[in-house]
């Protein structure tokens, strides 16, 4: 039976003018009424326990609902917080990495041009080397040929200091002959 | 345009494939001003590679020339670039967006005209993967420049140097349309200089398409590496490698291992076999004071298994004049007042022509066999500087177990003996030799020390009758205490006070090596005696 025509055979049953008893000036209720009044007090009774049950069930849950989500809206709160943190971090690091890199590429420069320098000194060495062994070559060739020339000379001139001596010493014989 | 004005060459023929992309990648150079020229080299392919050229308009410069190879193409991007600063790029390769800024902050902080950059590499794909990387030791190229060249580690690619240089030196050889940049680089690392940027610069691509890969491409290769194998002088492959020998196994390992030339590689492997017998020997003798001591000498060296293409005699005008410059072994005489020993030997030297030069101080003998196994020795180690025990007394005499890097050993222990010593050309021509006519012959040896490795030849290759490293012991000290490179080496000077002192025994043979004397007889690199 629906709980609100319950309520209002009830309210009927409540609110008639039953024949009063006269000992205990109670309104006098038949029987049958009595007990069906009884039963679907009972019955009501009963229901709204079971109203008062679900209803403090619901606002438990309810209760526990709001608690949840309010620990949610915590947790969101504080991801967002670390969410920011963490881009903010991430940006961070970008930049950190991108200033690194250039400072990574500023030292390879230098370095580059530290070895650069020692390697082109070796390199204008090894040329001057080179080119000292090519300027030798020319001089050695300059001696040699100077040498020869000195040589050659020396035997010229012992060849015209013999051939001289030999033309005084004919010409010597020459004039004994004729002294003679 | 500017001091820091760059031009990006972009030679192409039927590059329709991988254009687009390089240009792209040029574009995107950080360096502000660069300008790209495109030279289309007679590309036939109805027309695709102009349109991929085209669709950049202005951005870049567009020249066309009828094919004519590779070489024409770069010399046409040369005569029309106006850049101060020159760089090429493949069709097919890409540049990295910060290679051209990088190098020019380099050139610029060189402030030489001379320089001409090159840098590590990627290797990418067909698709633009990056399949690998090529980098190079910058501490070894810094410590011998033109090992780059020589082993083939300079991508043309990666290059940037100035315009004026390239033009300078000829530009590139339209005669060979493969090897047009090996033979740039060959001119550049002999008149120039090469420095590495320790940075991969460039991304190049290894396609099935590649020109580089063509047998005709392999022909002129081969004949490239042939003309580089005859056309370096000893000298060279000594500055090189250490000598002409080790030049030529080095580059005959390279050639077979890491390039597709296995009879070039082949051939320098038979040159390296002869290359010590076909290196010219010169002998620098002091004749001294005693004709007939001299004599004697000159007759040891005369008597040699492997004879000397020519003997020196330095000395008096008198004893040159009584030894005759005739002999078995070409003479050149070179006649000299002066009385100090290292004067004359520099003499000597200046007057060498051969590639190796030993010294003799008459009366010290040669055994015959010294002459053969010393130059063997050196070749196969590419050792510039080496020494050998010796007999004197009739008691062999081991200090040719003194070898390797003895510096700063030798400063306190130094028993090289003048009559032992043989040099490579290239060690005269370093200008560490015999520089002090007042210092003592070890100083010499000590300079030698300090910057390379020492060859020790354990056989007694010479008599001497009177060494000369005892003799030199005091006036040793003296320079190394006045030496302001040595002075400060106090544990081998305080050593050489001792042996002075006389508490230290000198280093003979059936003495043991246990003197006290912390003397390292390191064996040189490439093992002991065995010749390579």
């Amino acid at each position: 039976m629906p709980l609100h025509d319950l309520l209002q055979r009830l309210r009927i049953a409540l609110t008639g003018s039953p024949p009063e008893d006269e000992a205990a000036s109670v309104p006098m209720v038949p029987a049958a009424e009595y007990d069906a009044s009884q039963a679907l007090l009972t019955d009501a009774q009963r229901q709204l326990a079971v109203t008062e049950a679900e209803y403090n069930t619901t606002r438990t849950l309810l209760i526990e609902t709001q608690r949840r989500l309010a620990v949610a809206d915590q947790r969101i709160a504080i991801l967002g917080s670390s969410n920011r943190t963490a881009a903010r971090a991430i940006r961070q690091f970008l930049q950190d990495r991108e200033q690194l890199v250039a400072e990574r590429e500023a030292v390879e420069v230098r370095l580059s041009i530290a070895v650069g320098e020692r390697s082109i000194a070796i390199a204008d060495q090894q040329r001057t080397m080179i080119l000292n062994d090519q300027l030798l070559s020319t001089l050695r060739d300059h001696e040699d040929a100077r040498q020869h020339l000195e040589e050659e000379n020396q035997r010229l001139r012992r060849r015209l200091t013999e051939r001289t001596a030999s033309v005084a010493v004919e010409a010597d014989d020459g004039e004994r002959s004729a002294a003679v | 345009m500017g001091d820091r004005s760059v031009t990006i060459a972009i030679p192409v023929h039927n590059g329709a494939n991988y254009l687009g992309e390089a240009i792209e990648s040029a574009l995107r150079q950080r360096h502000a001003e660069t300008e790209i020229i495109v030279v289309d080299d007679g590309s036939d392919d109805d027309g695709e590679t102009f349109a991929i050229a085209s669709a950049f308009g202005d951005r870049i410069r567009y020249l066309h020339q009828s094919q004519s190879g590779v070489a024409v193409a770069l010399n046409t991007a040369l005569a029309n670039a106006s850049g101060r600063l020159f760089s090429w790029l493949s069709h097919d390769d890409l540049f990295e967006p910060g290679k051209t800024e990088i190098q020019v902050q380099i050139l610029e902080a060189v402030n030489r005209d001379d320089v001409c950059l090159f840098s590590d590499l990627s290797w990418i794909d067909a698709a633009g993967r990056i399949m690998g990387e090529q980098r190079l030791d910058q501490t070894v190229l810094a410590h011998n420049p033109r090992l780059a060249f020589y082993e083939g580690l300079i991508n043309g690619c990666t290059i940037l140097t100035t315009r004026e240089l390239l033009l300078r030196v000829g530009g590139f050889d339209a005669r060979y349309p493969h090897t047009q940049d090996y033979r740039m680089w060959w001119r550049l690392a002999r008149e120039a200089n090469f420095v590495h940027v320790p940075r991969c610069l460039l991304r190049s691509r290894l396609h099935p398409d590649q020109g580089s890969h063509r047998s005709v491409a392999l022909a002129e290769n081969s004949a490239f590496w042939d003309d580089v194998l005859d056309e370096t002088s000893v000298l060279e492959a000594a500055l090189v490698d250490g000598s002409r020998e080790r030049f030529l196994r080095r580059t005959g390992e390279f050639l077979r291992y890491r390039s597709p030339n296995r009879r070039v590689a082949d051939r320098a492997d038979q040159m390296a076999r002869t290359s010590a017998a076909e290196t010219s020997v010169s002998v620098v003798i002091d004749v001294g004071s005693d004709a007939v001591a001299a004599r004697r000498a000159i007759a040891s060296v005369e008597a040699q298994t492997r004879r000397p293409d020519e003997v020196i005699l330095v000395g008096d005008h008198a004893i040159l004049e009584a030894l005759g410059p005739d002999g078995a072994c070409t003479r050149r005489l070179r006649p000299t007042p002066e009385r100090r020993l290292p004067a004359r030997l520099r003499l000597g030297l200046l007057a060498s022509r051969g590639d190796y030069v030993a010294f003799l101080i008459s009366p010290d003998l040669f055994v015959p066999e010294k002459i053969a196994a010393q130059v063997a020795r050196m070749s196969a180690q590419g050792c510039v500087f080496s020494h050998s025990s010796y007999r004197s007394g009739g008691e062999a005499v081991a200090t040719g177990s003194f070898g390797g890097r003895v510096h700063p050993e030798i400063l306190g222990d130094c028993y090289i003996e003048i009559s032992t010593v043989m040099i490579q050309r290239v060690l005269f021509l370093s200008g560490l030799l015999f520089m002090n006519d007042d210092a003592p012959l070890a100083s010499s040896w000590i300079e030698v020390a300090a910057r390379h490795e020492v060859l020790g030849l354990e056989e007694p290759l010479s008599d001497i009758e009177a060494p000369w490293a005892q003799r030199e012991a005091e006036p040793l000290l003296t320079w190394l205490r006045a030496s302001a490179e040595y002075r400060h080496h106090t544990a081998p000077l305080h050593r050489l006070e001792m042996r002075l002192a006389g508490s230290l025994p000198s280093r003979r043979s059936g003495e043991g090596a246990d003197d006290g004397a912390s003397v390292t007889a390191q064996v040189p690199a490439g093992g002991t005696d065995a010749a390579a």
